[in-house]
């Protein structure tokens, strides 16, 4: 949907953000921002950092002592993790500077678990035995149980190390040229639109150690930004605003050139037009619920898939591990899933993605088994679920013999090392169509339905639902004609992605939006991300938020 | 010398040995302020999966929040877990750097002068420390042995955490407190997976669960639940057991933020027509009362504000958030209650007591049924998420358990529905109100406008009745969960 879209040269015409954007113009590995030096961040909060080399000496303690107390399998993630967070609003800093480990044992088909922050020689030792007996105590009550026993598909031992490609560390940057440069992408926008521009930019480096009784060490050292930006209008309806995020900004692995890049300011000018643009629009309420065709934007398609596909091709939900907590999924028993019939319009196909400059980017997951990329919905037909070595060897016994993939897609994930490691997606990419699709293509036949900006989405339980932001546009014979604050939209995500999915745009259309998600029992949160052009839907059903 | 956290994990640091801590990283500052909020935290647990002890999950974390500030130039904020002199020595002066070069604070804000007096802690039981190392495990066979018998597939947790936490200022604030927590849940499902069940229960005290009684009353619901039928959507009388009304309940608690009402006016305590908050004015039915009590027999709290942020360890009091339906009081931060005049100050209410108003009978769940001519009884409810928050619409979808009560009786297995519906305005429309007890929320990940307490598991106790509604809004079926 057109607006009057600024162009990066426009904005410079205007002499907005001439600082930034003159950084643009010389190559990002000698840009600083700021020339004269100022407060510098230590290169490590500490003096004394941990280390790669101790948490490796701690790693093989942990499981040797979990060996030593009879655990047949056990393996520890170890790390230390410093993060340093700027906002626009506040002109606030944080930083942190954490260790944690957790060590796994298993003894006769059952898990033990012990994870703890204190990094001493004699306490990962202490954590690794006592997983091994907590395991072997349990074993003995999942026999009396007659439960079955955990098996891990095969993988090889692996040693190495990796580290994230970065040209500019963050840590090197001077905090003055961070605060500067966030003033510079507020003012962008307060100059021009006199609309507020949030920008909330957090650094994490991060040294993280597997190692495990089949013989695997494997160190990586990642750096990574949690970043995100967006804009946000006051409307004249009391207590309502409008936000919308910013495009190219989002959560990814690399140094401080990943906000230097050129898309960074004409997106938040583009945006912030944008907005202005959906504030002009008159607002009225709606009340004739019912089915309407719908255009979900980029950025909106986005949460939808990390919210929806993303959670219930994982392999603990669909082995009905998570039954009592995050849930089941629609898309089970693998046996009638795995590379049969289309359960999705043959217009879905979806990858799971940790290559650069994925925010979860890695070489190996948090089991050491390779990482990588792989097709988990192939033109509608589910070919991959998210597995862990414990939930690959479950599915490998609930599939015919030719459908066996025998070893795990390598998607264990830990948002910290002292979590309990389960299987979880990361970073999902859904395909945009080959051909010239805008998103004025998608709303052009629309006689009377509504295109959405962004949007919340509630993670998957089967009938989810979507809350407007502010962004919701009632469409009539294609073209905008009232904002909508007071609906809601429902579905069945197998139907809504399966006979309602009419078109998808091009990459043009295509949005990158984090989620947060949870899991387990006792829960742990995790962020997940997804990548989505925007998409024609028909027969959505409306919901009034506003009223009951 | 043994170090402080060189011991058994499920064991949690005293207060003494936070003060230890904290009054050590004190020594290494120079800074005008440096606000401290230490906690530590260990926990046991056991989760059965799919009919399968699948493991433990143990351990301990401690946390160390600052904030460290000179004048009036704006604070530093910095987190770290490590306890080394010399790293920590190392980052204290270093943030004193960066403080130093800080600009003015744009917001100052001065500590309110209000004495710091607390109530008496009722939150800790050495016993609930005790079963995370020996009683925990024994209560796995009691809770699943009643389904086992009927051969349904289960899924259980056991937990119990003790945790530490102390606050600590250069200027006299020194408050530390602990508390422990204790859950157990089930559920399960009949061996065609379509019907469900799920009960459970939560304590400060280890002794006060039952599993005999969680394994009965699942058993009892699973087998209820079988062969469920789809039913139309709609507008229907609901007999809500108390597992149904926590989920409303936590998804509630956000509307008395005073800020968020006042200045945001985002929350259904603000008329945007008279340009106030609703404060004095009937907002529910008189026949409810909301309170909230660090003293709580059934649930309680640590009587200060308990976050890693501005102005923890301030005291909290008791407070009484609705009176017979009329808002009594919005939850105002030490900051916020100062600049607006406002005493006392109050953290968004946790250990929610939501009950009868006095003098309102009670009347037990199988007498809702029983008086009900047709309606649906709904165990459970999950993925409760606010839809909107000025008006407190909310959506989730049952879960375990709902069926379709007829004349006086339940006459069928339902499938699952989505709600829409604000408690906000439902709770205008109560037919009957049971007896308020601690429930458990099971799995209850945080949610948008959910308290900042309320992220991790143990979550904040909610101390709920069974509800009689009319006129819920089922809006449309949803597939199972």
């Amino acid at each position: 949907m057109t607006s009057s879209v600024l162009s990066r040269r426009v904005l410079l015409a205007r002499g907005g953000a001439a600082l930034g954007l003159a950084a643009l113009g010389r190559p990002v590995a000698a840009a600083p921002v700021c020339r004269a030096a100022r407060r510098q961040l230590p290169l490590a909060l500490f003096a004394d950092p941990v280390g790669a080399a101790t948490l490796k000496a701690l790693a093989i303690d942990a499981i040797q002592s979990a060996r030593d107390a009879g655990a047949t399998y056990a393996d520890i993630r170890i790390g230390e993790q410093r993060t340093f967070s700027t906002e626009t609003q506040g002109r606030g800093y944080t930083f942190s500077t954490t260790v944690g480990y957790g060590v796994r044992a298993l003894v006769d088909g059952v898990w033990g678990f012990r994870h703890r922050t204190l990094l001493t020689r004699d306490s990962v030792v202490d954590a690794g035995r006592a997983a091994a007996q907590a395991a072997l105590r349990e074993s003995r009550l999942n026999h009396a149980l007659g439960g079955e026993r955990v098996e891990l598909s095969p993988t090889r031992s692996v040693k190495g190390e990796w580290t994230t490609p970065v040209r500019l560390d963050p840590f090197a940057v001077p905090i003055d040229d961070h605060l500067r440069w966030l003033d510079t992408l507020e003012s962008t926008t307060e100059t021009l639109f006199k609309i507020k521009t949030f920008c909330v930019f957090e650094w994490i480096e991060e040294t993280r150690v597997f190692a495990s009784t089949e013989d695997s060490l494997v160190t990586q050292q990642f750096t990574r930004s949690r970043n995100v930006a967006g804009v946000s209008a006051a409307l004249p309806d009391e207590g309502i605003q409008l936000t919308l995020g910013v495009p190219s900004v989002f959560p990814s692995s690399g140094g401080y050139e990943v906000v230097l890049r050129p898309a960074f300011v004409d997106d938040i000018a583009r945006t912030a037009d944008r907005a202005m643009w959906l504030s002009s629009i008159p607002v009225r309420s709606f009340h004739d619920v019912g089915r309407y065709s719908v255009v979900l934007d980029g950025g909106a398609m986005a949460t939808l898939i990390a919210q929806t596909i993303n959670q219930a091709v994982e392999g603990d939900r669909v082995l009905g591990f998570e039954a009592d907590a995050a849930g089941t999924t629609f898309l089970a028993p693998a046996a009638q899933m795995l590379g049969r019939s289309a359960q999705l319009s043959p217009l879905v196909t979806i990858r799971s993605d940790w290559e650069l400059p994925a925010f979860t980017a890695a070489k190996w997951d948090d089991e050491g088994v390779p990482a990588g990329s792989h097709t988990l919905i192939d033109r509608g037909v589910v070919t991959a679920y998210h597995t862990t070595r414990e939930t690959a060897a479950a599915l490998d016994t609930d599939v015919a013999p030719a459908l066996r993939v025998g070893r795990s897609r390598g998607r264990c994930l830990v948002a910290k090392p002292s979590d309990m490691p389960m299987p979880l997606g990361g970073n999902v990419v859904m395909q945009p169509a080959p051909t010239v699709m805008s998103l004025e293509t998608l709303c052009r036949d629309i006689h009377h339905g509504f295109l959405q900006y962004d949007a919340y989405i509630t993670p998957e339980p089967g009938l989810t639902m979507a809350r407007s932001n502010g962004a919701f546009l009632e469409l009539k014979r294609g073209q905008p004609v009232a904002r909508i604050m007071n609906v809601g939209l429902q579905f069945e995500t197998r139907k809504m992605l399966q006979s309602a999915l009419l078109a998808l745009g091009d990459p043009s259309t295509s949005g990158t939006r984090q989620t947060y998600t949870s899991k387990g029992m006792p829960w742990q949160q995790s962020m997940q991300m997804g990548t989505a052009p925007a998409a024609l839907f028909k027969d959505i059903d409306l919901f009034l938020t506003d009223v009951s | 010398m043994t170090h402080p956290l060189e011991r058994p994990p499920t064991t949690v640091l005293s207060p003494d040995d936070l003060g230890a801590l904290g009054h050590r990283i004190l020594s290494f500052t120079a800074a005008d302020v440096t606000s401290l909020g230490i906690s530590h935290v260990a926990r046991a647990t056991v989760r059965v999966s799919h009919d399968r002890l699948r493991t433990s999950n143990d351990g301990d974390e401690l946390f160390i929040n600052a904030n460290t500030k000179f004048g009036q130039k704006a604070g530093v904020w910095w987190r770290v877990n490590r306890t080394d002199d010399t790293g920590l020595r190392e980052l204290v002066a270093f943030m004193e750097r960066m403080a130093r070069e800080q600009p003015g604070d744009p917001a100052p804000r001065e500590m309110p002068l209000a004495p710091r007096t607390y109530l008496p802690q009722t939150v800790w039981f050495d016993q609930t420390v005790d079963a995370m190392n020996g009683a925990l495990y024994d209560a796995v066979p009691t809770l699943l042995e009643a389904g086992r018998r009927v051969k349904l597939h289960q899924a259980a947790f056991i937990g119990a955490s003790a945790r530490s936490v102390l606050y600590l200022d250069k200027q006299g604030l020194n408050i530390a407190g602990r508390a422990t927590d204790a859950e157990l849940t089930l559920t399960e499902w009949n061996r065609d997976g379509e019907g469900s069940g799920w009960a459970g229960a939560s304590a400060r005290d280890w002794r006060q669960l039952d599993a005999t009684a969680i394994a009965d009353s699942c058993q009892e619901l699973t087998l209820r639940s079988a062969h469920p039928v789809a039913f139309e959507p709609g507008r229907r009388v609901a007999i809500l057991g108390p597992a149904a009304v926590v989920q409303l309940v936590r998804a509630m608690a956000y509307a008395w933020g005073a800020y968020e009402t006042i200045v945001q006016k985002t929350t259904p305590f603000w008329d945007p027509t008279t340009r106030h908050a609703k404060l004095g004015r009937r907002v529910m039915s008189d026949t409810i009362t909301i309170t909230s009590h660090p003293n709580d027999p059934d649930g309680g709290y640590l009587p200060f504000f308990d976050y890693n942020g501005y102005r923890g360890g301030m005291p909290l009091t008791p407070m009484t958030w609705i009176e017979r339906g009329v808002l009594k009081h919005l939850a105002f931060d030490p900051d916020y209650a100062a600049s607006m005049g406002v005493v006392p100050a109050n953290d968004i209410p946790f250990s929610m007591r939501l009950s009868a108003s006095d003098g309102v009978p009670t009347v037990p769940l199988d007498d809702m049924i029983a008086v009900c001519k047709e309606g649906i009884y709904v165990n459970r409810f999950s993925n409760v998420e606010v839809t909107d928050s000025i008006s407190g619409m909310m959506t989730g979808v049952t879960r375990d358990g709902c069926f379709l009560v007829q004349h006086g009786k339940i006459t069928k297995a339902l499938k699952n529905f989505r709600f829409s519906d604000s408690p906000f305005l439902f709770l205008n429309r109560i037919e009957a109100i049971g007896r308020s007890r601690r429930t458990a929320l099971g799995y209850a990940p945080p949610g948008p406008g959910n308290p900042r307490s309320w992220e991790q598991w143990p979550l904040e106790p909610i101390i709920v009745p069974p509800l009689m509604v009319n006129d819920f809004n089922f809006s449309g079926l949803a597939a199972a969960v």
